[in-house]
Parts: structure tokens; sequence; C-alpha cells
């Protein structure tokens, strides 16, 4: 049997996983706030590896897989709804949301308003402000470009607005949120009332994406396909 | 199987809501006090196979985790109330309301309903009504010698009798207001109730805070944007496209690995 085969049935587990990353991109190139993953691809290489005491041949210890998928915050477009609680952050940093399993960050904006006038996400969740959850009072609305929110022209509170000096640490967590430690206060934002941040993903990038995966996994079938061709050779080596 | 399949199901699914909703705002957009919806959405779970930062056999920690999301979900239908365009119609029953609150008409089932549509007829006795003959609440007679109808902008209603040179007052009417009307829920025939999430409805006199004016012989028109639904419908369906590629590609990819053994 021709070891050579685990390799190339490596980078094929891989590469059905990384199909799961894009299709689980393109199920959201419609999501308010989303964040495209990447995938980072790594070869392993035994530790200690010493050719010559090696018993086998050093080919099948070499396998592919996903090192780590890393979250793309390119910011989306930014998309005028005229929305008085559609918010968007232009530049860097995310609103903080109090959930039951404490802050979540998120970028998607299309907040309302629920029975006790508190700013929420479609979900209930509290929008927070600087001054605690963000409640409105009845009369205009108005959400200046550093997140201060003023009702008929008198400032009530400021949307809170957070960065991370190592965002790549943030976990994703389900309806759009991420969590995460070590928040700072961010800086060289523009809040934008009426607008919504749409996802980030990138429906050229992520075709010519699912091309390379369909053709990179058919190079590995073909791969697979010639070593058992050529192990079936082997078997009739002998034969008269 | 691969996983991509139900990831990608998930997309077109949500697309295909999304595509609902803008058929459905689009055959309303002549409809007189009608509210556009809005599909938001929201990404799944993620399957977290290695945390960022936690430490990797070497004494480093790993800067970057592995997480494999599942798909998307539809959170929320939401009603936008931003205000229609006015459409004069010069009928007297005509009656649109510039800014905040609803109209309140009692449902054959006694409840109250609430609508933006403001297009009142009169009944066999002289009631206001909806188109469907729901009366106004409070209920407001008119008189049968009314001549001349007129409406305020705080709504009190006046007519002109015949025979006499005074306007009589009739009535006034009363709006609802709700802090959330995202939340309420939608009957259909333009009307709606309240919901826990909707909050209590409100009740006070046009023109009074936090509530808006009465415009007589005029509706407000469906707040839908004809140019605007068509984009999101471009949108939504080479989102539902690009969804169905996904599909192909992770078809295409188990007929491959079909082909491994001949």
């Amino acid at each position: 049997m021709n070891k050579g085969i685990y390799p190339a049935l490596s980078g094929g587990v891989a590469y059905e996983k990384l199909l799961s990353i894009i299709a689980n991109n393109v199920a959201n190139i419609n999501t308010a706030g989303y964040k495209a993953d990447r995938p980072v691809f790594k070869v392993d290489v035994p530790d200690n590896i010493n050719v010559t005491t090696l018993p086998y041949p050093v080919s099948d210890k070499f396998y592919t897989e996903i090192d780590s998928v890393f979250t793309d915050f390119n910011t989306g477009v930014i998309r005028q709804t005229g929305n008085v609680l559609d918010l968007a952050i232009e530049g860097d940093g995310f609103f903080v949301i109090d959930t039951p399993d404490g802050p979540r960050y998120t970028r998607s904006g299309n907040f309302v308003l629920d029975a006790s006038n508190a700013l929420t996400t479609v979900d209930g969740h509290m929008v927070m402000g600087e001054g605690g959850p963000v409640i409105l009072e009845e009369g205009r609305i108005a959400v200046d470009a550093e997140g201060r929110v003023s009702v008929d022209g008198s400032e009530i509170n400021k949307i809170k607005i957070v960065d991370f000096g190592k965002p790549y640490l943030l976990q994703k967590d389900q309806n759009n949120m991420f969590s995460g430690s070590g928040e700072e206060t961010a800086a060289g934002y523009k809040v934008l009332q009426g607008a919504v941040e749409l996802s980030n993903v990138n429906s050229v990038k992520e075709m010519a994406a699912m091309i390379s995966v369909l053709r990179g996994y058919e190079s590995y079938q073909k791969v697979m396909t010639t070593l058992d061709e050529a192990s079936a050779k082997a078997n009739e080596v002998g034969r008269v | 199987m691969l996983r991509a399949l139900y990831i990608s199901a998930t997309g077109m699914e949500a697309q295909q809501l999304n595509i609902d909703i803008i058929s459905n705002n689009l055959a309303n957009v002549n409809t007189a006090g009608f509210k556009k919806s809005r599909g938001d959405f929201q990404d799944l779970l993620y399957q977290t196979v290695r945390m960022a930062g936690a430490p990797s056999g070497s004494g480093t920690q790993v800067p970057a985790g592995i997480q494999i999301g599942s798909g998307v979900r539809p959170a929320a239908v939401q009603k936008i109330f931003t205000q229609g365009d006015f459409q004069n119609t010069q009928n007297a029953l005509d009656l649109a309301i510039e800014g905040e609150g609803f109209f309140q008409v009692s449902m054959p089932d006694g409840a109250i309903g609430y609508t933006r549509g403001g297009s009142f007829k009169k009944d066999s006795s002289g009631r206001m009504v909806t188109s469907d003959g729901y009366t106004v609440e409070p209920s407001i007679t008119i008189p049968s010698d009314a001549i001349n109808i007129s409406v305020s902008a705080n709504g009190t209603i006046s007519v002109l009798q015949a025979g006499n040179p005074t306007p009589v007052e009739i009535g006034t009417m009363q709006l609802a207001r709700f802090s959330n009307p995202s939340g309420l829920n939608s009957l259909g025939r333009n009307l709606f109730i309240p919901t826990a999430a909707s909050g209590e409805a409100q009740t006070g006199g046009p023109g009074d805070a936090g509530f808006g004016t009465i415009a007589q012989g005029f509706l407000e028109a469906s707040n839908v944007n004809i140019a605007e639904e068509l984009v999101n419908m471009i949108i939504g369906q080479r989102a539902y496209e690009i969804n169905s590629k996904a599909i192909q590609t992770a078809d295409e990819m188990m007929r491959t690995a079909n082909e491994v053994k001949r």
C-alpha cells in the first residue's frame, strides 16, 4: 500500500472543511454586519524529524490541515436606509450589546426599540451607551458622528463604541455578535445614522474560492487514484 | 456528507424568505397606509474546533482559532414605519396622519385594531367606518343632513348642516401610539394589533406631544419605494444564486470523492 495516499486524503478532508467556511460566508452574504471567515492552511511535518533514522518513508507524515480561521474585519458596504434606528460604524469599533452571557460586540446596527423604549438588537438584547442602556424618550431621535444620542436636541446618552487591540482574538458568537475581552475605547470612528453596514462577503472572491476548492479537491482525488493504480500495478508484478 | 450542503441550504432558505418579503412589499406598493417590511438576518452558531488564544503545544499562544459557522437564519421581519408620501384626494373623509400615531378601529371581535390607512367612509347609519366597515373608535356619527365635513389638524370634526350657517362639532379623532411600532402584529387589511413587544397603546389627540396631526383630503401612500425594492430583489436573487453554486460545488466534490475508487 502506498502511504502517499494519506497526505492527499488530508488535503481532501481540509478542503471539505474549507467549503463549509465558504458556504457559511455565502449563506451570510445578505446578513448585516457579517464578517467573512478566511482559512489558513498549514503543512504538518512531524517534530524532530530525522530522515536518516526514520523507519518509514517521510511522505506519509506530511499532511495538510486548516491551521486557523481568521475573521476578515474589513468594513462592508454601508447602505443608506433612512431608518432612524439604523446605525453604522465607519472605521474601527464595535457596538456593545448586553446579553445574559455578558457583553457581546457587533457591527450590525439594525436596531429596534423594545416595549420599554430601550434600543435593542432585533433579538431584544440592549445596546449599551456610556451611561448604561440607551433608553429613548419620545421625540426626534438624532445620533451624531461621535455616537451621542439626542432626543429633540437634548443629549441623553452616548452609544458606547469599543475597539480591540487584538481583534483576531475575538470569537464569533452566533447572531452577528462577537465575544472577547480586552475592550478599549475606540477612536477615529464615525457613527452614521440611517445606514447599516452590509456583509463584507464578496461574491466574486467566494466564487473563485469555490472553483479553487473544487479543482483542488479533484487534484487530490487524481493523486489518490494514481497511487491506487500504481499499487494495482505493483500487485501484478510477478504474474505469469 | 458535506456540511456545506446544509449551510448553503440555510442561505437559500433565507434568501427565499427575503424575496417573499420583497414581493409582499411590491404587491402593496399602492396600498394606502401600508408599511414596508425588511428581513433581518443573523449568522447561526459556530463550531469552535480550536479556541483562539489557547496555548499551543510549543508554549506559544494560538493567535486565531478555528470556528466553522453553520449558516444563516432570519432573525426578524421588521416593519419600517417611515412616513409615506401624501396623496391629495380631496375626499372629505380621507385622513392622513402627519407624524406618529395610528387610527383606532373596533374590529368585529370587539378588540381595537390600529391602522395608518385613513380612507374612511360612512355606513348606512352615518358612522365613520373603514373600507371593511369597521367603525372608528371613539365612534363618530355624521348627521344625515351634513353638507360639509371638515377635520382640523388636531382632529376636531365639525359639520355644516343644511339651514345652519355655523359649523357644529360632532366629535374628535383620537390617535394611539406605541413605543415600539415594529413590534406590532400585522393582521392584514392594513390593521395592526399590539403585542408584548410593541407595548400598550397610549392614546392622545392629534397634535399632542408625540402624536402627529391630521391632514384632511389626503391619504398616506404606501412607504414602499419601487427602486429600492428592485435593488433588494437583485441582491436577494444573486445571493440565492451563489448559495446554489455552493451546493453545486459540494455536489461535484462528492462526485469526485466517489470517483476515487473505480
